[in-house]
């Protein structure tokens, strides 16, 4: 029992230490273009460190067991082993883990990603309907344009709506989603990071995220990060 | 007896045509009414909408008269004689009071209608092939995601508490039937017409908003939405009455020397999803309800001026713990199962139940957590943050339940042992990317993407669907009385473990890379990714054959495979296969531990006459 104990418990030690191995080795998200974005970005890595033991735990429970504890038939019975103070201590772990995660990550990043607007901000008007989106810059005097172009390192408040029914607000690149609701302006506020374009980059789409009916799918328009003069030259441009 | 089993095909139906006539006959009639109504109150007499609703409450309570309620129930409420129920064959098709019959009635049934959604999911990764779609159009893609949603989770519902709940629940703990038999009954027939209004509504253009319905979209809908509701509405009443039966059975009828503590964890995961389905289901047949009333009456809880959020509240209310109702029943068959196959006593048996009541408790405070877009009112996000991660301790305790019944075991690894360790290793997966869903920050990138739907289909699928399979290949020689081909078994699971872990694991990977739920089209920089896991699909798909094939073979030509050739303790392996119609010829006493496997000293579990006994305990 001990022997079996100790190679367990080796076999866990391997496949975390492989598992967080592999975590930091390779990236297996694309990058956020946003401030908040990277936040998130970082929130399901630190997620993944912490889930790896536990999931190499199990593993190694199940696979060592399957390995070692073979038996034939009805006739060949297991050892009873008592539970003891094994059912608290797994307990303990078990919560300290969970309430560990719900501080940080969890309220610590809500917090973060949740900050509201500061008085620099630049306010965009994006409106759903079935199925486009409508982008509209109030202090800039520009309406109703098909493409959504953010200025690079500019903090951004977007003010999402709905003329019918639930759409979602969602640019993949940049990490960031809230639902379009009719009647309620949602907001949300973030710092594009990097130019790019979808042309480049088709995760750099305003998708609808709430299935909206027929052509939900199809309910993308183009993005664009663009530096802080390119932005004032757009601007320019479609006024005219 | 022997006379009746020879009844032909038409005469042997005759309740389910009855059940037909009478439906037809009261949904004309409630038409009729509505169209009287409105002319009464001064306008057209067709509003089809209208018309169809009451014709809809009319012909449902013809069916079930019709079905057999008639004689085995409501000649009472007259003072008539009633009768018994039929017997061989035909009483499979007819309103029959016995669990074991209904048991079987909700197994056929959902397995049934688990293949057709099964195959759905065939025809949509077929689609994917292409990211601009190969199959289907817009609208025809969202009808075929909707009603495969929908009726996949009816399986997921109703497929193991209907099924092996009601067959096995009275055997385990020594009963002789369910509290209330024809409520029982009266559960299973309201399903079909359940099912003839889903399908039907396909022939009206189906509904597109999933099955979750959300308004304005399912306000604002084609008629489909309305057969949707009412489809619905009758499930749900369904789902309350066999959760109160459960209750009322494993409270009140368990043998002598049933104690709770000597429960079998099957019976206790059914008593504790059964607490779920009496509280939570009315949630959502009210969430129903208001919105066809919001159609029909024009009332605006959720239409404008109404408030749609309103809808996610209360439908989430239930549709979270709903999960729950889907995933206790799952792992109370695979502790049961493994702790059989073991060869070894339920280690931290108690625990389990604990977590167990500890999630039905919990399982109310979490719903919002489906709703973290919807607003950015951080006391919201942070609470519904904190009680569901907070779930995840009670589960946490099942997997110690598993993890240390295997631990020094005896494995005696049969195709029910492989689908439940199979089974706790895809809950494991879904349990700890739950918890991304469950963060508020990750949750804003990888809502309503197909994070989220590898995420369910590794709890529901991974976790339940591979318990059920551990299920119905565990007790089948105790329903048909015959063995299934091992080796078959064996080829099943690893098609299907293979197949679903190599499909959905690749769609954390989609999600997280921008692919968002239920799109007809996607970006074309994903279809390799996505080809794969179609092909995967595919191959789990494939094990179905198998599976279809084995158990149709094993059920006419099995071995005969006696009354208990696991050499199981629990009292349903200690009665004949399959159990006579009245469980025990006389009531069983319970006189020990259900798993005392390999306890030295341990006696039986159960004494089946108690006159002999009382020695032998």
């Amino acid at each position: 029992m001990r022997r079996d104990l100790a190679l367990a418990a080796l076999l866990w030690a391997v496949l975390t230490g492989v598992g967080e191995a592999l975590l930091v080795a390779f990236d297996f998200q694309p990058s956020a273009l946003s401030d908040k974005g990277e936040r998130i970005k970082d929130a399901v890595s630190i997620l993944a460190y912490f889930a790896m033991p536990v999931l190499a735990l199990v593993l190694a429970g199940l696979v060592y067991s399957v390995v070692r504890f073979r038996g034939r038939g009805p006739e060949e019975e297991g050892t009873p082993i008592r539970a003891g103070i094994v059912p608290w201590i797994w307990l303990g772990a078990t919560s300290a883990l969970a309430f560990t995660i719900m501080l940080y990550p969890g309220l610590w990043g809500t917090v973060e990603v949740a900050k509201g607007s500061s008085s620099q901000s630049l306010t965009v008007q994006v409106e759903g309907l079935q199925w486009t989106w409508l982008v509209h810059y109030p202090g800039q005097g520009l309406k109703n344009q098909r493409e959504l172009v953010l200025p690079v390192g500019q903090e951004v408040t977007i003010e999402v709506t709905s003329r019918d029914v639930l759409h979602s607000f969602w640019v993949p690149a940049l990490m960031m989603k809230i639902d379009a609701i009719p009647g309620t302006v949602n907001r949300i506020t973030f710092t594009p990071q990097e130019a790019d374009s979808y042309a480049n980059n088709p995760l750099l789409r305003l998708q609808c995220a709430e299935l909206c009916g027929l052509s939900h799918a199809r309910m993308v328009i183009p993005v664009r990060l663009v530096e802080k003069q390119e932005f004032l030259n757009w601007v320019e441009q479609q006024k005219r | 007896m022997a006379a009746s089993e020879q009844v032909g095909l038409w005469q042997g139906l005759y309740y389910v045509r009855r059940g037909l006539l009478w439906g037809l006959v009261g949904f004309a009639l409630g038409t009729g009414i509505a169209a009287l109504f409105r002319v009464a109150t001064g306008g057209n007499p067709w509003w089809l909408e209208h018309n169809f609703t009451v014709g809809y409450v009319f012909g449902l309570i013809g069916w079930l008269l019709g079905v057999g309620m008639w004689e085995r129930w409501v000649k009472e409420w007259l003072g008539l004689p009633t009768q018994p129920n039929p017997h061989g064959w035909m009483r499979y098709f007819a309103f029959t009071t016995d669990h074991k019959v209904i048991g079987v009635q909700y197994l056929v049934t959902f397995l049934a209608v688990f293949l057709i959604a099964g195959l759905l999911a065939m025809l949509m990764r077929y689609h994917f092939l292409d990211s601009g779609g190969l199959l289907f159009d817009d609208g025809v893609y969202n009808q075929v995601m909707s009603l495969h949603g929908i009726l996949m989770i009816a399986v997921a519902v109703a497929v193991i508490i209907g099924g092996f709940g009601n067959f096995l629940v009275p055997l385990m703990i020594g009963a002789r039937d369910m509290a209330f038999p024809r409520l029982n009954a009266l559960t299973y027939w309201l399903i079909p017409p359940v099912a003839i209004l889903l399908f039907a509504a396909q022939a009206v253009g189906g509904w597109d908003t999933g099955w979750t319905a959300y308004p304005p979209l399912a306000v604002r809908n084609a008629a489909g939405q309305l057969f949707f509701n009412l489809a619905i509405i009758t499930f749900g009443l369904s789902s309350i009455l066999g959760g109160l039966n459960f209750m009322v059975t494993i409270s009140f009828l368990r043998a002598p020397g049933m104690t709770w503590w000597r429960l079998p964890i099957f019976a206790w995961s059914i008593l504790a999803a059964s607490i779920l389905a009496l509280i939570f289901t009315q949630a959502f047949a009210a969430s129903m309800l208001m919105e066809a009333v919001d159609r029909l009456a024009g009332t605006s809880f959720f239409a404008p001026p109404g408030k749609p959020i309103l809808y996610q509240h209360i439908f989430w209310f239930y549709s979270h713990p709903a999960v729950y109702i889907f995933i206790i029943p799952g792992f109370g068959i695979l502790l049961e199962v493994i702790t059989h196959f073991s060869r070894k006593p339920l280690f931290a048996y108690r625990w389990a139940v604990a977590g167990f009541l500890a999630i039905v408790a919990l399982s109310g405070l979490v719903w919002a957590h489906h709703m973290f877009v919807t607003t950015t009112e951080v006391a919201l996000l942070g609470s519904f943050l904190v009680t569901t991660e907070a779930i995840s301790i009670p589960t946490g305790l099942v997997f110690l339940s598993a993890l240390g019944t295997i631990w020094m075991g005896r494995l005696w690894l049969t195709t029910p042992m492989l689908f439940a360790l199979g089974g706790v290793f895809n809950f494991l997966i879904g349990g700890i990317t739950g918890i991304y869903l469950a963060d508020v920050p990750t949750d804003i990138q990888l809502s309503d993407t197909y994070f989220v739907t590898a995420h369910f289909h590794y709890t529901i699928i991974g976790g339940e669907i591979f318990a059920l399979m551990a299920a119905i290949y565990y007790w089948f020689p105790k329903l048909t009385g015959r063995m299934y081909d091992e080796r078959l078994g064996k080829l099943h699971f690893w098609l299907m473990f293979l197949g679903f872990n190599l499909a959905f694991l690749p769609m954390f990977w989609l999600g997280l890379h921008g692919m968002n739920r239920r799109v007809a089209i996607y970006e074309p920089g994903l279809e390799g990714v996505n080809m794969f896991v179609s092909a995967a699909a595919f191959l789990m798909g494939s094990g179905f054959l198998v599976f279809l094939g084995n158990m149709l073979r094993s059920w006419v030509r099995g071995k005969v495979a006696g009354a208990n050739p696991w050499q199981a303790r629990t009292l349903e392996w200690q009665v004949p296969s399959p159990p006579p119609e009245e469980n025990f010829p006389a009531p069983p006493v319970v006189v020990g531990d259900p798993y005392d496997y390999g306890v030295a000293g341990a006696g039986p579990h159960v004494v089946l006459a108690p006159a002999g006994g009382r020695e032998e305990g």
